[in-house]
Order: structure tokens, then C-alpha cells, then sequence
């Protein structure tokens, strides 16, 4: 069953606050803004504000496309229709994705690679509510 | 973590007509202040909108980003998080932890199509049954302008 992309976007933006990269982030402000990161770099709040939105950002679009490609086997054409993410940016997230074996090359469609997600240990491709 | 309805006055006001938009809002309050606030507000018979809930929880800093995302997920038009005032958290200092975290959370939930004041921070004691009492009223008006949220068909 598709979801609408409204219903695809909250679920990405559930993923995307749960997920490890925005709550390491979000967890870290003071430290990063007061004491700094491991070479004693301080960011200032403007530029940890733009680092953040920056990370939600990317995370939301890229939990948006593992949703599509849990559904099934997609090329970035399709991908580029269901969500409306711009190709370039699409390709760049697959590179992204398949470093972390998030998602997997399963076939051609035509000329077009398909894509689909890795489903997680434990974890069914269904979306667990 | 804890979970409890309270009963907030039986005097529906406001919004009688048939189809007209009434909002849920979830209010997490912290045990120590808020909750006991909550609580004055309530046997102190004052009159608030009944369209919000509330769940308990220890402190304010233990609500989640998550907590928050779930909750529009699963259809709330707001989420209100009342807490200690800043130097009067049992914890120390848990609520300049919440303070810093809900900043982030109205900045991310905007990109994630919702509009931050669906999001709202708030200081109530033990003792500010009143001042609760005019949180709800003022976040409920605010949602309500706002309209029902993305998961609704609304604007954002």
C-alpha cells in the first residue's frame, strides 16, 4: 500500500529525530558551542544552527527515499516522481546509502539501476507503528 | 513514564458548532511542577478548553524530540511541554536541557512542514494553577488559528 507523500514525510521526519546523526546534534550543543569538538574548535550558535538544519535536512530526504525503496525496487527516475527530490540529489543520497548497506543494487529496468532498501536485523520491511 | 488524563473543566466552551475544528493537544508535564500545577488548576475548579491531554513525566528533559515527532505523527495539532522554572528543576538542571532542546525542535519541525508554534515551552510551578490555566487557553487559540495540522489535510 503507498502512502501519501504528506503521511511519507512525517514518518521521514519520525525517523529523521530518532535517528543517530540529529540526536548526536541535538545532544551536543552545549558541548560544541562552549567547550568545542575534539580539536577544541568552538562553533558559534549561528553556525551550529545552520550545521543542524543542514543534517535534518539531508536526513529527512534521505528517510524519505528508504521509505519509497522499502515499498520495493525503484529507480532514481521513479524516486525523482514519488518525492519530488531532485535527480542529482537523489543520485548523491543513493552513494550515501549504499556506502552505509542501507540500500542495495538489485536490478536494471531498461537502462535504469533499481534500488532497494536493506531491510534491518530484526526489523521487517513493514513499517512497525 | 507516566500517563494520565486530567480532567479539565467540564465546561466546553467556545467551539459548539457542529464541524468546527477542535484541536488535540498534548500537554507533557513534569512531575514535580507543572503536573502539580496541572492539578491546582483542576481543584481550583478553573474553567480551560477541554481539548488537551496531559501525560506525566519526571521532568520536562525527558521528553524526546521524538516524543514530540510521534505525537503529530499520530494526530496531535500541538504539543505543549510545561516544566519547571529555569534553577527550580528537581533535576537540577533538566529543563535548561528541555529549553535548548525545544529551540532546536520548533527550528527542525518548520523543515519538517509544521509550523513552530504548534510547539510551545512553558514554566509553570506547583503553585501557578492560574498561570496553567492561561497557558491552555492561549495555546489552544493559538492552534486553533493555526488550523489542524499537515497529518489533518492542514496548511502546516
Amino acid at each position: 500500500m503507498r502512502m501519501s507523500l504528506r503521511e511519507a514525510r512525517i514518518r521521514a521526519a519520525l525517523r529523521t529525530v530518532e535517528g543517530e546523526r540529529v540526536r548526536w546534534l541535538l545532544g551536543k550543543k552545549g558541548q560544541l558551542t562552549t567547550a568545542g569538538n575534539v580539536f577544541g574548535e568552538v562553533v558559534t550558535d549561528a553556525r551550529y544552527s545552520f550545521i543542524v538544519q543542514k543534517a535534518a535536512g539531508v536526513e529527512l530526504e534521505r528517510n524519505l527515499l528508504l521509505l519509497e525503496m522499502e515499498a520495493g525496487p525503484r529507480t532514481v527516475h521513479e524516486l525523482h516522481d514519488a518525492t519530488g527530490i531532485a535527480k542529482p540529489e537523489i543520485v548523491k543520497h543513493i552513494i550515501a546509502l549504499k556506502k552505509w548497506r542501507l540500500v542495495e543494487h538489485v536490478g536494471m529496468k531498461g537502462q535504469s539501476p533499481q534500488y532497494m532498501a536493506v531491510p534491518k536485523k530484526g526489523q521487517s520491511v513493514e513499517e512497525v507503528n | 513514564m507516566t500517563t494520565a488524563a486530567t480532567q479539565p473543566s467540564s465546561h466546553h466552551g467556545g467551539n459548539g458548532g457542529e464541524g468546527a475544528f477542535e484541536p488535540r493537544i498534548l500537554v507533557f508535564c513534569c512531575n514535580w511542577c507543572s503536573y502539580a500545577g496541572a492539578d491546582l488548576a483542576g481543584v481550583s475548579r478553573l474553567q480551560m478548553p477541554p481539548y488537551f491531554r496531559t501525560i506525566r513525566v519526571m521532568c520536562s528533559a525527558r521528553v524526546d524530540p521524538e516524543f514530540v515527532m510521534r505525537a503529530f505523527q499520530k494526530g496531535a495539532d500541538g504539543v505543549l511541554v510545561a516544566g519547571c522554572h529555569p534553577a527550580d528543576c528537581h533535576y537540577i538542571g533538566g529543563n535548561y536541557r528541555t529549553r535548548r532542546r525545544m529551540a532546536l525542535m520548533k527550528m527542525l519541525i518548520r523543515q519538517f512542514g509544521f509550523d513552530p508554534d504548534r510547539l510551545k515551552l512553558e514554566w509553570v510551578s506547583a503553585g501557578e494553577g492560574e498561570k496553567f490555566q492561561k497557558t491552555i487557553i492561549e495555546f489552544t487559540n493559538t492552534i486553533k488559528e493555526l488550523g489542524p495540522s499537515p497529518i489533518h489535510g492542514g496548511g502546516g
